[in-house]
């Protein structure tokens, strides 16, 4: 009988251990990083532009992978094609980078900026 | 004729100077104390500035980080619509400023017209410019309610949300060649 109750306590005790623990997985839980979220697109960036010249707001927040030329670098990110500006997470994977070099980029669209006419990028990472 | 359109070509380039910024930093902050801190940053704020002082930034909601996912989800989903309203903007004046003739810092007066959720408020705030190096440095901060621009908060989380919401600015800009 005595153990009988032990057990019951036991149980009880463990499922909500257990139900705390993904309670708290689920509030607590980090953002994602870039390279967790799935790829929406893969091509090169005329393409997205392409794309998203149909449905502007199409990928916004979605994750893509692009190819293109680097047309400059800055201290803030660099911009492949002249349109398309990538912000990176860490600024020193772009010191190795140079001009007019050809590069894959994963990273998530924030939006099209109307204000200087290029496609946002950040959480941007190198692809090899 | 000729002569006319070389003359505004360099009329341009001398009298419209501007500088801009591609990742200018938007912090949002609505903490209440003991509880979760609300807040987060946007890193990639567009702005552009001219030489009289005129400015206009635009972000994207969703570019806002938190630390918490769940806590960037609500604020993007339930709050701020950020699929029906991807955008913020600010458009306005800094007062009595000449960018170019501008040495170390300088207190100024920000005023204008902010853009939330598609709702336009005319705001007014004090902020600091300043030249750092080649750069310009504007900091500021806004502080708005969130029933400006039809933002309800539930009434289960009014407590862990502040009543006002601080919005600081952080932008570098550079001159635009």
């Amino acid at each position: 009988m005595n153990l009988l109750k032990n057990y019951k306590k036991l149980i009880l005790v463990s499922v909500i251990l257990i139900i705390g623990f993904f309670g708290y997985n689920y509030v607590f839980k980090k953002a994602d990083t870039t390279e967790d979220i799935k790829i929406s697109f893969k091509g090169s960036s005329k393409d997205l532009l392409l794309k998203l010249s149909k449905n502007v707001d199409e990928l916004n927040s979605k994750a893509v992978l692009i190819e293109g030329k680097i047309s400059s670098i800055n201290d803030e990110g660099i911009i492949i094609d002249e349109t398309v500006f990538c912000q990176f997470t860490d600024l020193q994977s772009t010191q190795k980078l140079k001009e007019s070099q050809t590069v894959k980029i994963k990273g998530i669209i924030i939006g099209y900026d109307d204000l200087l006419n290029e496609l946002k990028l950040n959480q941007c990472i190198l692809k090899d | 004729m000729r002569l006319l359109i070389i003359m505004l070509l360099i009329g341009q380039s001398v009298f419209a100077q501007k500088y801009f910024t591609r990742t200018g930093s938007t912090g949002f902050r609505a903490s209440v104390k003991a509880f979760e801190p609300v807040q987060a940053l946007n890193k990639s704020t567009s702005a552009i500035l001219t030489n009289e002082g005129k400015i206009a930034s635009q972000l994207f909601i969703s570019a806002f980080k938190f630390r918490l996912a769940l806590m960037q989800e609500h604020f993007n989903e339930n709050f701020m619509d950020s699929a029906e309203f991807p955008k913020a903007t600010f458009r306005g004046n800094i007062q009595d400023i000449k960018v170019s003739e501008l040495e170390n810092s300088k207190e100024v007066v920000i005023k204008g017209t902010l853009n939330i959720r598609g709702i336009d408020k005319e705001v007014e705030t004090k902020g600091t410019i300043s030249k750092v190096g080649d750069k310009i440095v504007l900091v500021s901060k806004f502080v708005v309610l969130p029933g400006d621009f039809n933002i309800e908060i539930p009434s289960l989380l009014r407590r862990k949300i502040a009543r006002e919401v601080t919005i600081d600015i952080n932008y570098e800009f550079t001159e635009k060649l």
